[in-house]
């Protein structure tokens, strides 16, 4: 677990005793968010400089929306954007889970396992080697390709499969079968590994679910549309008191708006290599570490 | 909570950290009102006065993302206290399906069930908080302590041991097949509770999200004096002051319980839970104390 905290507390920036509220500045350079947004914060800018040129020198338009408009159409934006942040969230957090599961099933199928085989080193030998094998397969599989390099003594049944792990899990499975048939596990013993690979295998679609499946796009893109619409007639509200200021304020406030919406799109599909996605490859590195201690250790 | 003045609470504030460690950022804030409120009308003049409700509009999206990260931040806590009742629960279940296979002269055994289950508790407290106190396990021999310091994992060390003895026990015949059926599924819960508080403990809010609340407050707390100086002059510092307070005060709380298995006044009781587990089982399997 140690490699994980590292990995993951080197992101949280929290300072537990840290008095000064104000050195989270300091981490700001680390995300993406304003990079991301750099560009159409800019033209943003622009069109909003343009107008008030526009309207302060040339024409003397009496189009002004009244506050309560642009303050009405924000309170729907919000509503929009609080369950865009939230769904992209929990996407985030049920692939959180679902691999914090996928560790338990393995670590116990790995306590079973080596309990039930307490004498046999060369059947355990074995497991360990395939758990191990399971675990680089569905670290890759979750990564979108397989490295097969990785895997060790896999007959080419698993080597030319298309989904890896599926074809890893009923290996296992095969063997299981095999040393339950030849009594050397008994009936019970049988009935639980099954189980733990059952759940496997539903946490991995699980996994896919989230991995391969985005939000509806129509939703997504009317989301965006209205926040363009929305930006478009924000400085109308404001044509009275236009001034640098005002500006300034506008652009603070589209670049809060639309960054709740980029770091949703960055979260959503958390399988990925963005920033902030979920550190997979130290999570799997982590349950590998611990079924192989499971194996390793001695009976008492 | 039965108190005749409502607002009593307000006198407790040595209760919570909050205040204390929010008031240098307080005093910065407080004195860059002050600068801000001094240079506007001492010595510039510039006629700045933001229309009212853009800070209504700043006020709702920076409402929302408050909420989004108290509620986040406070769904792990409760989360972690489930996983608490649950590591209890399960413990005593075990226990008492223990206590009832196994027959009361077999004290050996049932010291050992009791010895591993009261360690896995006492060692998962310690590896959420990312020191093992050896001193604080009980029964363990010091061969066997050193051993375990050689241990990748010490929480999953105590439950592999007592799944290894369910095990034993059953090749032995001193439990049937249905009884151990029933126990390894409590091995199950065991480990899943284990790798939930693992996933809490190791996974903080996405940091670009809590970096853009942070950024956000940061922008309106800069805006806010320009909204009040016209109005209420030097009181303003007070007001901004106040605003950061309650603002800030809500990001750092969710930061605080966001992580619940620490030492942190709002955090879990792990400590109470763990001697109560301990009590619980000795009474269960009937563990004669020498």
């Amino acid at each position: 677990m140690a490699e994980l905290k590292e990995t993951l507390l080197s992101k949280r920036f929290y300072k537990k005793d840290s008095l000064n509220w104000f050195v989270f500045l300091m981490d700001v350079p680390k995300t993406h968010t304003l990079r991301t947004m750099a560009l159409s914060t800019l033209i943003v800018t622009v069109y909003f400089g343009f107008l008030h040129y526009i309207l302060t020198y040339h024409f003397d338009i009496e189009f002004h929306l009244p506050g309560f408009v642009t303050y009405t159409l924000g309170y729907i934006m919000i509503i929009l954007y609080y369950f865009r942040l939230n769904t992209s969230y929990y996407r985030w957090y049920e692939g959180r889970k679902a691999l914090s599961y996928l560790g338990a099933s393995a670590e116990t199928l790995a306590m079973k396992l080596s309990s039930s085989l307490s004498e046999n080193i060369q059947e355990k030998e074995y497991f360990k080697l395939m758990m191990q094998n399971l675990l680089f397969a569905i670290n890759g599989h979750l990564r979108g390709e397989v490295d097969r390099t990785l895997l060790v003594d896999c007959d080419s049944f698993i080597m030319n499969s298309q989904h890896v792990p599926n074809a890893i899990i009923q290996v296992i499975n095969d063997r299981i079968n095999v040393l339950y048939t030849s009594n050397k596990i008994g009936k019970f013993e049988f009935l639980q590994l099954g189980k733990h690979l059952v759940k496997m295998n539903e946490l991995l679609a699980q996994c896919d679910a989230i991995r391969k499946t985005d939000p509806p796009f129509s939703y997504l893109y009317l989301i965006r549309i209205f926040l363009v619409m929305y930006t478009i007639i924000l400085p109308f509200g404001f044509v009275h008191d236009f001034n640098a200021w005002v500006i300034l304020m506008l652009v603070i406030y589209f670049y809060f708006f639309t960054g709740c919406e980029i770091i949703s799109n960055e979260i959503q599909n958390p399988f990925e290599y963005d920033q902030n996605d979920l550190p997979i490859d130290s999570i799997c590195l982590v349950i590998r570490k611990s079924v192989t201690s499971i194996f390793e250790e001695g009976r008492i | 909570m039965k108190d005749s003045l409502w607002f009593k609470i307000i006198f407790d504030f040595h209760k919570t950290r909050t205040l204390k460690r929010l008031s240098v950022s307080m005093l910065i804030v407080g004195f860059y009102a002050f600068v801000c409120d001094y240079v506007e009308s001492e010595i510039f003049h510039i006629d700045f006065k933001p229309p009212s409700y853009i800070f209504s509009m700043l006020g709702i999206v920076l409402g929302l993302l408050l909420v989004f990260r108290t509620n986040t931040a406070y769904d792990r806590w409760w989360e972690g206290r489930k996983l608490l009742s649950k590591l209890g629960y399960n413990m005593k279940n075990l226990s008492i399906k223990i206590n009832s296979y196994l027959s009361i002269e077999d004290q050996e055994n049932r010291k050992f069930f009791f010895t591993m289950m009261v360690n896995h508790a006492f060692s998962l407290k310690d590896s959420l908080r990312d020191k093992i106190q050896f001193e604080e396990l009980i029964n363990l021999s010091p061969e066997f302590i050193e051993n375990l310091k050689t241990k990748y994992h010490v929480p999953n060390h105590f439950l592999i041991l007592i799944n290894n003895k369910i095990s034993e026990l059953y090749k032995r015949n001193v439990i049937s097949d249905v009884q151990f059926l029933e126990l390894s599924k409590h091995i199950d819960e065991a480990s899943e509770v284990v790798s939930s508080c693992e996933r809490i403990h190791t996974s903080p809010i996405p940091f670009s999200y809590s970096i853009h609340l942070k950024k956000f407050l940061f922008f309106f707390i800069l805006i806010l004096p320009f909204g009040f100086i016209h109005d209420l002059g030097y009181w303003c510092i007070l007001i901004v002051m106040l605003v950061f307070y309650a603002m800030a005060g809500l990001e750092v709380i969710g930061e605080e319980i966001e992580d619940p298995f620490g030492q942190d006044e709002n955090d879990l009781p792990f400590d109470s839970v763990c001697k109560s587990i301990k009590k619980a089982l000795a009474e269960i399997l009937s563990i004669q104390s020498k």
